[in-house]
């Protein structure tokens, strides 16, 4: 891949449990360059724009992880959390299909309007209009 | 002790997310003149003392706003208890006036609790009430036990009331709007213990902020502009200074606007939102601003409209989306489109705009096809959930029409009352003959299944079922004709179309 490329695809397979790799391959320690310690010239891969069934996940993509294969030992991290490949090593990034409703509910847990006891509460009460409903009611609710 | 020039409170119901600003705004006001204030949250003690399975139905009891609904005694006796505390809290500061703030129909209920213990109890405290609650139909229901009533924005007339001059334009009556927004005195949340609010923000002190009030439209189902005719703003600078100084004096951050809307004045707007991004590139100071919002139709937005409002630190913000139907939204005068608020979105989605939804169930011209288009708008914006641009939606608890509002007056009349016991739920539309109670409930209820379904979150959507049950069960009881009330089952069917 060379320069910024945009690829569509499609997976026939709809089981739940997914992982999506995206694998930087053939980089070597000449790859990058020095000049007095910084690095003047390097290769990398950066993913700018993620999209699942349409919807951008710009911020479930921090959700992937990588574990690069580093030109030296200890050069860092076992595992890194970034939208950029420095190394070579495979970025993998779980999801469920399907998967508009996994990343609904993926933003929406940490809200407290979706606590447990809310969602119960809410259901009870749901359940006693629609009983109300259909108890006062030729046409019923279902 | 020396005596409390005045004690502001705020009571029940209000939702629980924020403390009441009118007690603050009136504080900080009436200090910046020389006054002793004090403020107490009385409606955040409902979440206090009845958090857990009977915090719903002590919610509905206060918001039903009717005496015969039955409620169990257990909880009745804890009310009664709790109204006690008020009284004995707003007597401890030993005020010359007390002021309560009746924040809207729904606060209407604890105001007559509260005025009642207050009447039994021996103190030379001059009582008086404010806010949009107070309405010329209610006043005769307290007028005996009050000395004052302001209708209207209560600064400039509650700074009179005590220094004496009881005869300024609005005491007793309907005030003048306030030109001048910036000749304010700031608000002060100084009282309020802000740990309890079911924020958004989790851990983080949220400060409430006022930049206009009024609206710049006419919706048909909202009384804003009886309340505000004109539309007043300040100015972004002092906003801005508002917002630095507080971030600089208190480490604060997170700020949340009370306008009805905060994009009214697009100019101000501009400004302020350039001036907030500038503050938060020059002193990382992450400044994050929520509140009201209006859907805009693009091609009235200046190319950085986005990228500012992101840069700024919108968070959250509450568009008042209404509907997925452009008859509806047309009848409602919205101003907008369907069509404007995809657009609007996707610039939302680009530049990281958080929102939440709210939407208007069972308008009188709601037919089902409209409502279906509502459902569309669900499905189709779903992959706005997905990316976490929008937060969630209220679906409230349907249309009710209440009498300062424009559709109540509009001619030909879209809708005749019935005769339960709330005539504001319990209406017809003339419109869509078969668009009642019942069939508002029942849609509320199918939008919440779709909702749930998709993985909309659906905030407060606990406590409006509690509520809608409760209207359910009264509503069913007069249909059945169990209730004194039920002279006329049915509307007037000769408007029906």
């Amino acid at each position: 891949m060379r320069e910024q490329q945009s690829i569509r695809f499609t997976v026939d397979h709809l089981s739940t449990r997914n992982i999506l790799s995206i694998e930087m391959t053939d980089k070597s320690s000449k790859d990058t360059v020095l000049d007095d310690g910084k690095i003047v010239k390097d290769k990398k891969l950066k993913i700018v724009k993620l999209l699942l069934d349409d919807v951008d996940i710009k911020n479930y993509i921090y959700q992937g992880r990588q574990k690069p294969i580093y030109h030296h030992k200890n050069q860092g991290p076992k595992t890194t959390i970034s939208d950029q490949l420095f190394f070579n090593g495979r970025w993998k990034l779980y999801y469920e299909n399907p998967a508009r409703l996994f990343l609904a509910k993926y933003h929406g847990r940490g809200q407290k309007i979706n606590l447990p006891e809310k969602q119960d509460t809410k259901n009870r009460y749901v359940k006693q209009v629609i009983a109300s409903i259909n108890l006062h009611n030729d046409k019923q609710y279902r | 002790m020396k005596r409390t020039d005045c004690v502001f409170c705020s009571i029940p119901f209000i939702e629980y997310y924020l403390p009441a600003a009118a007690p603050a705004v009136l504080k900080g006001h009436l200090q910046s003149k020389g006054f002793v204030v004090k403020t107490f949250d009385f409606n955040i003690s409902v979440k206090e003392k009845f958090e857990g399975d009977e915090l719903v139905m002590a919610s509905a009891y206060f918001q039903l706003n009717r005496p015969k609904s039955k409620f169990h005694d257990k909880l009745l006796i804890k009310i009664d208890n709790l109204i006690d505390e008020w009284v004995e809290k707003l007597l401890s500061v030993k005020p010359r006036f007390i002021g309560i703030s009746v924040f809207s129909n729904d606060s209407r209920r604890a105001c007559e609790m509260l005025l009642d213990k207050l009447k039994e109890k021996q103190h030379d405290c001059k009582v008086f009430i404010g806010g949009m609650g107070v309405q010329e139909e209610w006043l005769d229901t307290v007028r005996d036990k009050i000395d004052y009533y302001i209708m209207g924005e209560g600064e400039l007339a509650c700074e009179n009331l005590l220094k004496g001059n009881t005869e300024f334009k609005g005491i007793n009556g309907r005030v003048d709007q306030i030109k001048d927004l910036s000749s304010l005195g700031p608000a002060d949340y100084g009282d309020y213990d802000l740990t309890p609010y079911e924020t958004f923000y989790q851990d983080r002190k949220v400060v409430q902020i006022t930049g206009s009030r009024g609206c710049v439209r006419n919706c048909t189902f909202c009384d804003i502009n009886s309340h505000w005719p004109s539309f007043t703003w300040r100015s972004s600078e002092s906003l801005i200074e508002e917002i630095r100084r507080t971030y600089e004096t208190h480490g604060i951050s997170d700020f949340f606007f009370t306008d009805s809307l905060i994009n009214g004045n697009l100019k101000v707007y501009m400004s302020m939102v350039e001036g907030l991004a500038n503050f938060n590139y020059e002193n990382k100071a992450n400044i994050t601003w929520g509140g009201q919002y209006i859907v805009r139709k693009n091609k009235n937005l200046s190319k950085d409209y986005f990228s500012l409002t992101r840069d700024s630190g919108a968070y959250n913000l509450a568009l008042g989306v209404e509907s997925g139907s452009n008859s509806v939204l047309e009848h409602m005068r919205k101003g907008v489109t369907r069509e404007d608020l995809d657009e609007f979105i996707e610039n939302f989605d680009r530049h990281d705009i958080t929102c939440m939804y709210l939407i208007l169930l069972g308008y009188p011209t709601e037919t089902d096809a409209d409502f279906k288009k509502t459902l569309d708008l669900f499905h189709d914006h779903q992959k706005y959930v997905a990316s976490g641009t929008i937060h969630g939606t209220t679906l409230n608890t349907t249309m009710a029409i209440y009498d300062g509002v424009p559709l109540a007056n509009i001619e030909p009349k879209v809708f005749v009352r019935d005769k339960s016991e709330d005539s504001s739920w319990g209406w017809t539309s003339t419109i869509v003959p078969t668009l009642d109670w019942e069939e508002r409930l029942r849609r509320r209820v199918v939008a919440q299944e779709v909702c749930d379904m998709l993985k909309w979150p659906t905030i407060s959507a606990d406590r409006e079922f509690g509520q809608l049950a409760k209207k359910q069960e009264n509503y069913a009881l007069w249909k059945k004709g169990i209730t004194s009330t039920n002279i006329d089952l049915q509307p007037d069917v000769s408007q029906l179309s």
